[in-house]
């Protein structure tokens, strides 16, 4: 049994890399989610600091509307719906933080209510103009939209979100621990959570390829949560966070193209089987730490 | 007589148009120690956010004078908002009064790295430095937001509530640095709720309920009658008649 399953992975390995040779395509697949990787798992660690895993959520949803017009107008060219989706998520930033300001609702409930918004709107786009089979691709992702062009704009846009990430990541952590104390030393707490948001939009953008809108978010959240259960320094967590997203997204095309799968899910079924085993097996809280209780520090 | 530091003339501080400090005037002079008291309400944590800027102004001015300008000001508010689970030591934490000389990606030298140490040790963290903030008590992590403060170092140092939750040896030890901050003459100004405290430390006391209802020599403003006057004012109902007695 476990021979012929070492035979099988063997194989469908040799067609996998094969295949990786033979397509362009695939071999783009595999250099957006290598680039991806890397800007995405730190912007998912601060979101998670941040508590606002549930709420990126809703504004990868948001997203939908402006791909699907994208899509509408142009057919599926990857920069008409990365640009669509990009302003449809600067939208969906400017509105929230706007009706933060200037009404008695919570940030959660406006993006909520944009969600809702938002996707309704994107199906009845796309059901309008396209295929079932063109929802699939967009609310799952598919490695068939990895072409050229797609490949040169997530260069394009990981480098300036990377960058600007880096640069003001020092202000990203204070706005989160201490926005009192960032306005108290002259800075605009909500400027940095503006910045914020709009580079977790560019982000969102460039995973929905691969991933789709619908799972877009599990690249950045997943493997930053997994990192949190493994450690408690800044740098270890943005370090392991992005080992995990690029290896969990160059199996999950492997996967994807061996089984026949959706990418996104196949993908995030990874990272979840990933989180799980960390629930179970992580170093700090861990079950498996209970078998093998360390003594406390002496006194 | 010593200069005024920060001068308040007829301030008026409001949420949502009701106001919590109403048509108050004084001074705190340069090099001045002074406690904020009075009922919940009465509008002290708003005062002294207003005094480090980050309160919008009704009516009337906050003026300072040139030694005692906002980016010469360190505010430390209320302890109980911090989410502790965010991945910082206690150096990173005390490094982050560094931040505006820092910049976006400057390391810090070793003139400031001293510094944070040297602060560190002032606050008795310099073993503790690498922990993260997650792990320590409340008062350790009191004491690291104080070296913050330390590192800061401005002429204004403004507390809000600094003692609220700590043990004696922990609130000693805040005070040793309060008084340290006092004999380098820094204004200092502390809100707090410990009368006893108050009469034993602070040279000058404020009580606020929403006007000022004493502002002097602690010795003076102190006086029972006065303190009770305060409290009865500000919500008159049975009950508060009944703790006073």
């Amino acid at each position: 049994m476990s021979s012929s399953f070492l035979f099988n992975f063997l194989q469908s390995y040799t067609i996998f890399s094969n295949a990786l040779f033979e397509f362009d395509f695939l071999r783009q697949a595999l250099f957006i989610n290598l680039i991806t990787g890397l800007v995405t798992a730190p912007l998912g660690v601060f979101l998670v600091l941040r508590r606002m895993s549930l709420m990126g959520d809703a504004l990868s949803h948001a997203l939908l509307p402006g791909v699907a017009i994208g899509y509408f107008f142009f057919g599926s060219s990857v920069i008409a719906m990365t640009a669509g989706g990009l302003i449809a998520g600067l939208v969906v930033v400017a509105f929230t933080v706007w009706a933060q300001k200037h009404s008695s609702l919570k940030e959660d409930s406006t993006f909520a209510a944009f969600y809702l918004i938002s996707i309704s709107i994107g199906v009845l786009a796309i059901s309008s103009r396209g295929s079932s089979a063109d929802l699939m691709h967009i609310l799952f992702g598919s490695p068939l939209t990895a072409s050229h062009e797609s490949l040169t704009l997530t260069s394009i846009v990981c480098l300036i979100t990377g960058f600007l990430f880096w640069f003001f990541r020092r202000f990203f952590l204070l706005e989160i621990f201490d926005p009192t104390y960032l306005q108290s030393r002259g800075y605009q707490p909500v400027l940095f959570q503006m910045l914020f948001l709009i580079l977790v939009v560019a982000a969102l953008v460039v995973s929905f390829q691969t991933n789709g809108t619908l799972l877009a978010m599990g690249q950045l959240l997943l493997p930053a949560i997994i990192a949190q259960l493994w450690s408690q320094r800044m740098n270890g967590i943005i370090l392991i966070a992005m080992v995990l997203s690029i290896v969990g997204s160059v199996l999950g095309l492997f996967l994807s193209f061996t089984l026949d799968w959706p990418l996104g899910p196949s993908t995030l079924a990874l990272w979840g089987a990933g989180y799980l085993l960390s629930l179970l097996l992580n170093p700090n809280q861990g079950l498996l730490k209970s078998f093998f209780p360390k003594k406390h520090y002496e006194a | 007589m010593l200069k005024p530091g920060i001068v308040i003339s007829n301030l008026t501080l409001s949420y949502q148009r009701h106001p919590a400090v109403h048509h108050l005037s004084g001074h705190f002079e340069e090099g001045s120690l002074t406690a904020i008291m009075g009922p919940n309400g009465g509008g002290k944590s708003t005062l002294i956010k207003a005094l480090a800027g980050l309160h919008a102004i009704d009516e009337g001015r906050i003026d300072r004078s040139s030694t005692h300008t906002l980016q010469n000001t360190a505010y430390l508010p209320q302890s109980n908002k911090w989410d502790r689970q965010i991945p910082l030591n206690v150096f990173e934490l005390a490094s982050q009064a560094l931040l505006p000389e820092l910049g976006f990606w400057k390391r810090p030298n070793s003139e400031q790295t001293d510094r944070v140490l040297s602060a560190l040790e002032q606050v008795g963290l310099k073993e503790e430095m690498k922990r993260s903030i997650g792990s320590l008590s409340l008062g350790q992590f009191q004491r690291a937001l104080f070296a913050r403060v330390i590192v800061q170092n401005s002429q204004v140092i403004l507390l809000d509530e600094p003692l609220t939750g700590l043990d004696e040896k922990s609130i000693d030890s805040c005070f040793e640095l309060i008084h340290q901050w006092h004999k380098e003459c820094r204004t200092v100004v502390v809100v707090l709720h410990d009368r006893h405290l108050a009469i034993k430390h602070f040279p000058r006391t404020l009580i606020l309920a929403r006007e000022a209802q004493a502002w002097g020599p602690t010795s003076e403003v102190l006086e029972p009658n006065l303190w009770r006057q305060a409290l009865v004012k500000k919500s008159p109902s049975r009950a508060d008649e009944e703790c006073l007695r």
